[in-house]
C-alpha cells in the first residue's frame, strides 16, 4: 500500500534517515495511527534549518495538526536539543523541549534519540531492547566480546551502539544494504586478488 | 531586473510580498496557487500596455473581469515591483468606480471593456515576452527563427548560445519539405537534421531563444517550461536558459509542476560562477494563495529531501 500524502495526512512525523523512517512508520502503525501521519525524511540531520524551514511552509504550519521531530542526540543531547528547540522556535513561533508538545495549531514537539540525556541514537535504543531481553544474554555477550575484541585489534567505532547493532544484525537478518556505499565509500577495498578472477570477466563488457 | 514584488488582491492573491529575486526564478505550487498569475502580474508592471496580449498568450482567454480579486468589479488589484537601483514599478488594475482616473504626470491609463488600468511610470520603457508551455508547430518556430536572425548578429548568437550547450553545433538554417518550413541544424554531418532530430530540450531552446533575441526583452515569462519535454532533456534547456539569461540580462520567470526540472535547474546553476536561481513557492493557505522566495541552501536541502514544493 502507497504511504499516504502530505495532503492526506492530520500530522507531520520528521526524521533525519530513510531507515528512521520505516522504524517510526513500524511503531505507528503499531499505534493505530499510521494512515494520519505523513512522514519526512531529511537525508540526515546537516542543514537541518534548511530542511525544515522548506517543509514547514505556512501552509503546511496551517493545515497540520501537529509537527513532530526525531533526531539522534548524537554525541551531546543537550547541545543537540537546544538546536532543535531554537531551530522549531524560529520557525514555528513554539517553545518545545524534548519529549513535549506545544499547545496550539499545529502541536510542536521534538524527541530526542535515546533520550534528552545520554549520548546516542535510534540504534541504542534497539540495543537496549534486544540486549536486555533475557533469551538473547549469551548472544548481547557474544557481540560485545567481538566489539571488544575489533577495538583490541585497533579497529574502533565511530559509533559504539549503531556497531553493536550492526554486528547483532549481521546473523539475524541476511539482507545487509550496506556493502554497496561501503565499498563505494572505500571502507572495503577491492583492489586485491580475490578479485582478480570476477574483474578479467567484467572487463570484456 | 526585479528584486521584490508586492501583489495586493490580484486573483487568489490577498497579499503577497516576493523578495530576493533573482536573475531566473522558477515558480513552483500546487495547482490554483497562482503560478500563472504570477506571471500575469510580471506582464502587468513591466509591459501594462501589452499586458492584454500577454495575458492572452500565458492564460489562452481573455479573463480580464476577473484579475481583481473580488469577482464584484469593486476591488482594485494592486500591484508594485521594486528593480534593482530602486525603480519602483506601480499598477493599479479594477472597474469603475472603484479604480480612480489617474492623476498627475508620469501616469499612464489602459481602459478594455472590463477594466481599467493606470500605472506608473508611464512609458512603458521595459519589455517582457511572454512564452506559453503549448506545444508550437515546428513551421511557426520557423516563422519566429527567420524573423529572429533578420539580424545577422542574432544569428550568430543564436549558434553561440546554442553551441555552449551541444558543441557540434555549427549553423542553423531554414529548410523547407513540400509547403511546410522547419529548422535545420548542421552538426558536423554530412547533412544537416531536421532540428526535431537535436532533442526536444534543443527545440524548445531555440524557441525561447528566438523568441527572445528578436523583441530583446527585459523580462521573458515561461509558463509550464517543461511542457513536451522529456526529463532527461531538462538539464540542456536549463544550461541554455541560463546561459541566455546571463548574456542577454533578461530576467527569467518560469513556473513548473515538475520536481525533475526543480533539480535540473539547480544543477544547471550549480555549475555557474554565480548561482542566479531562486525557486519562488507558492501554496493556499485557507483558500489564499500565499508564497515565499528560496534560496540556494534552501533548493538544495529540498532536493536534498525530496521535499514536496509543487
Amino acid at each position: 500500500m502507497a504511504p499516504p500524502s502530505l495532503e492526506q495526512c492530520r500530522s507531520i512525523l520528521v526524521t533525519e534517515g530513510y531507515s528512521d523512517l520505516v522504524v517510526m512508520a513500524e511503531l505507528l502503525e503499531s499505534l493505530g495511527i499510521a494512515d494520519l501521519v505523513f512522514i519526512q525524511q531529511l537525508g540526515g540531520k546537516a542543514n537541518l534549518r534548511a530542511k525544515l524551514e522548506v517543509l514547514l511552509s505556512p501552509s503546511v504550519l496551517a493545515s497540520k495538526s501537529a509537527i513532530g521531530v526525531v533526531v539522534d542526540a548524537d554525541s551531546s543531547p543537550a547541545a543537540t536539543g537546544r538546536s532543535v528547540a531554537e531551530t522549531l522556535r524560529s520557525l514555528t513561533g513554539r517553545n518545545v523541549s524534548h519529549g513535549e508538545w506545544s499547545p496550539g495549531q499545529p502541536r510542536v514537539g521534538f524527541y530526542l534519540l535515546p533520550d534528552a540525556h545520554t549520548a546516542g541514537e535510534l540504534e541504542t535504543l534497539v540495543w537496549r531492547a534486544w540486549s536486555s531481553r533475557p533469551e538473547e544474554a549469551d548472544a548481547a555477550e557474544c557481540v560485545q566480546a567481538f566489539l571488544g575484541c575489533m577495538e583490541a585489534a585497533g579497529r574502533s567505532a565511530k559509533s559504539r551502539d549503531k556497531a553493536l547493532v550492526g554486528a547483532m544484525l549481521s546473523v539475524l537478518w541476511d539482507d545487509d544494504p550496506r556493502l554497496g556505499p561501503a565499498v563505494r565509500g572505500r571502507a572495503v577495498g577491492l583492489n586485491h586478488a580475490a578479485f582478480d578472477g570476477l574483474r578479467a570477466f567484467l572487463s570484456v563488457l | 531586473m526585479y528584486e521584490s514584488l508586492e501583489v495586493q488582491d490580484y486573483r487568489g492573491f490577498d497579499l503577497l510580498r516576493l523578495d530576493d529575486l533573482g536573475l531566473v526564478n522558477l515558480i513552483v505550487g500546487p495547482n490554483n496557487s497562482g503560478k500563472t498569475a504570477l506571471l500575469e502580474v510580471l506582464a502587468w508592471l513591466t509591459m501594462p500596455g501589452a499586458a492584454p496580449m500577454l495575458l492572452d498568450t500565458l492564460r489562452g482567454d481573455k479573463g480580464m473581469r476577473w484579475v481583481a480579486r473580488a469577482a464584484t468589479g469593486q476591488t482594485v488589484a494592486r500591484l508594485r515591483g521594486v528593480l534593482r537601483g530602486g525603480e519602483n514599478r506601480e499598477v493599479a488594475i479594477g472597474a469603475e468606480p472603484g479604480l480612480r482616473a489617474p492623476v498627475g504626470s508620469g501616469v499612464g491609463a489602459l481602459s478594455l471593456a472590463d477594466v481599467q488600468a493606470v500605472y506608473r511610470p508611464a512609458d512603458g520603457a521595459a519589455r517582457a515576452v511572454a512564452i506559453s508551455g503549448q506545444a508550437r508547430s515546428e513551421g511557426s518556430i520557423a516563422g519566429q527563427f527567420a524573423a529572429a536572425v533578420r539580424a545577422p548578429s542574432s544569428e550568430a548568437s543564436i549558434e553561440d548560445l546554442l553551441r555552449s550547450v551541444d558543441s557540434r553545433v555549427r549553423s542553423l538554417r531554414i529548410d523547407l519539405t513540400g509547403t511546410e518550413p522547419f529548422i535545420s541544424v548542421d552538426l558536423g554531418m554530412p547533412e544537416r537534421l531536421p532540428l526535431s532530430q537535436a532533442g526536444q530540450g534543443m527545440v524548445r531552446l531555440v524557441s525561447i531563444l528566438t523568441a527572445l533575441l528578436g523583441p530583446k526583452p527585459d523580462v521573458c515569462l515561461l509558463d509550464e517550461i517543461e511542457n513536451g519535454i522529456h526529463y532527461s532533456a531538462l538539464q540542456t534547456l536549463w544550461e541554455g536558459l541560463a546561459e541566455i539569461a546571463e548574456r542577454l540580462g533578461v530576467q527569467v520567470f518560469a513556473t513548473t509542476h515538475s520536481a525533475e526540472c526543480l533539480a535540473a535547474a539547480h544543477r544547471a546553476f550549480a555549475e555557474r560562477d554565480t548561482y542566479g536561481l531562486r525557486v519562488v513557492q507558492l501554496y493556499l493557505v485557507n483558500g489564499t494563495a500565499g508564497g515565499r522566495t528560496l534560496a540556494r541552501d534552501q533548493i538544495e536541502a529540498l532536493i536534498e529531501a525530496e521535499i514536496e514544493v509543487r
